[in-house]
């Protein structure tokens, strides 16, 4: 009896342990989450997508709200700064065009953008 | 220590279910939600018209971790086409679908791959009063067309030049009364879906496709008239428009109190004769 206890004690710790394992690795409920959930890289993938939507079909606002999904606190700053990144690393010069245009309508222009600022355009 | 275990198996359980759930943050495109889910497959396609890179868009479509990624592109073309989306995004979405493999639906109206046929010189049909009317009907006058910002250079479809080769107008039980039955076929006899056509009546009109109600025909469409107003109806650019359908009365076999429908077949002048399938 007295070994009782001790036993209901550390199977209740190993089930509370396994059932809350199980239950966040097979959720019931729809855990799906929306574009500001995104890991930063795959953010980072949709404002370049964002610049060349722009790039096509030269729609302003459809660009803002689409940057507007991802959350970002200042979507302007980090558009620039995202465009600084991609000039730094060395990145696809079309990606950098697109967010540099993406950048400039925002406002936003360095230094470092301005080699790719007089090759983009905006809209069509 | 079996009872225990079970216990705390159904208290962690309800802890992760319901007191608190996982949530995913920096997740990959494939924990997204559909609505979002759809947002970057649009995205992905927008951008594919820019630099035409299949393989960045089908690396970046595999990140949502689908297997058939064709088909996942060309049914979101096909839902935006059949809920008539912004044209650019339909296009955009159809283009990406047919270099993937795809044919959608809407590859009818806006594929990436389809060649501008010339257009017919358009003349008008007047049809004669019809047999049933129980009502004198004046012709209407000529509709003033309503201002119509035509898509961007959407591709027309690869089917030859229509005409109308059949038109019925019946009065019968069982059948539903005052219809527009708009039937396309092609030179095989096949229903042709996505054709555009225009219904006109006074100063106002109304545009629709074939192809919406599968079920009946895949070159079938319906529009359903009001009493007493008259109609013209147009395949866009591929067919001479028909003019004088008129919501009229009219009495069943049966004695019944109806009104008509009208049955338009249109196909290729080489086809003669044509039953449609319902």
């Amino acid at each position: 009896m007295q070994r009782t206890w001790p036993t209901l004690l550390i199977g209740l710790g190993l089930g509370v342990l396994a059932g809350t394992m199980i239950g966040w690795f097979v959720p019931v409920q729809d855990v799906s989450v929306g574009l500001d959930k995104l890991h930063p890289d795959y953010k980072a993938d949709y404002v370049v997508m964002v610049g060349a939507a722009y790039a096509v079909n030269g729609d302003w606002d459809l660009a803002q709200a689409r940057l507007g999904r991802l959350a970002e606190p200042d979507p302007a700053a980090y558009v620039a700064l995202l465009a600084e990144q991609y000039i730094a690393e060395g990145r696809n010069p079309d990606d950098i065009r697109n967010l540099v245009r993406l950048a400039a309508h925002f406002g936003y222009i360095t230094p470092p953008m301005q080699p790719y600022l007089q090759t983009s355009g905006t809209g069509q | 220590m079996l009872a225990g275990f079970l216990l705390g198996l159904i208290g962690g359980l309800i802890y992760a279910w319901f007191l608190n759930p996982v949530k995913w943050v920096d997740v990959a495109p494939d924990r997204l939600n559909a609505q979002d889910q759809q947002t970057y497959i649009l995205l992905v396609s927008e951008a594919y018209l820019q630099d035409f890179n299949l393989a960045r868009a089908q690396a970046r479509l595999q990140s949502l971790g689908v297997h058939d990624i064709a088909g996942l592109v060309a049914t979101q073309a096909d839902s935006a086409f059949l809920r008539g989306d912004d044209n650019h995004q339909v296009y955009a979405l159809t283009v990406l679908a047919e270099a993937l493999g795809a044919q959608p639906l809407a590859a009818a109206v806006f594929s990436g791959t389809a060649i501008p046929t010339s257009m017919p010189p358009q003349a008008m049909i007047t049809l004669p009063p019809p047999p049933f009317s129980t009502s004198t009907d004046t012709p209407a006058p000529t509709p003033t067309p309503t201002p119509f910002i035509a898509p961007p250079t959407p591709a027309v479809p690869a089917v030859a030049d229509l005409a109308l080769i059949s038109l019925q107008a019946v009065c019968e039980e069982g059948r539903a009364a005052g219809r527009i039955e708009v039937y396309v076929y092609d030179e095989m006899g096949e229903g042709v879906p996505a054709v555009k056509v225009t219904v006109s009546w006074g100063a106002s009109q109304e545009v629709f496709f074939t192809g919406l109600k599968p079920d009946v025909n895949p070159g079938y469409a319906d529009f359903q008239m009001e009493a007493d107003q008259v109609y013209s109806v147009r395949l866009d650019q591929l067919a001479e428009p028909v003019t004088g359908l008129s919501g009229s009365a009219c009495t069943t076999p049966a004695g019944q109190s109806s009104m008509l429908t009208y049955q338009l077949i249109f196909a290729p002048p080489s086809v003669q004769t044509l039953t449609p399938e319902e």
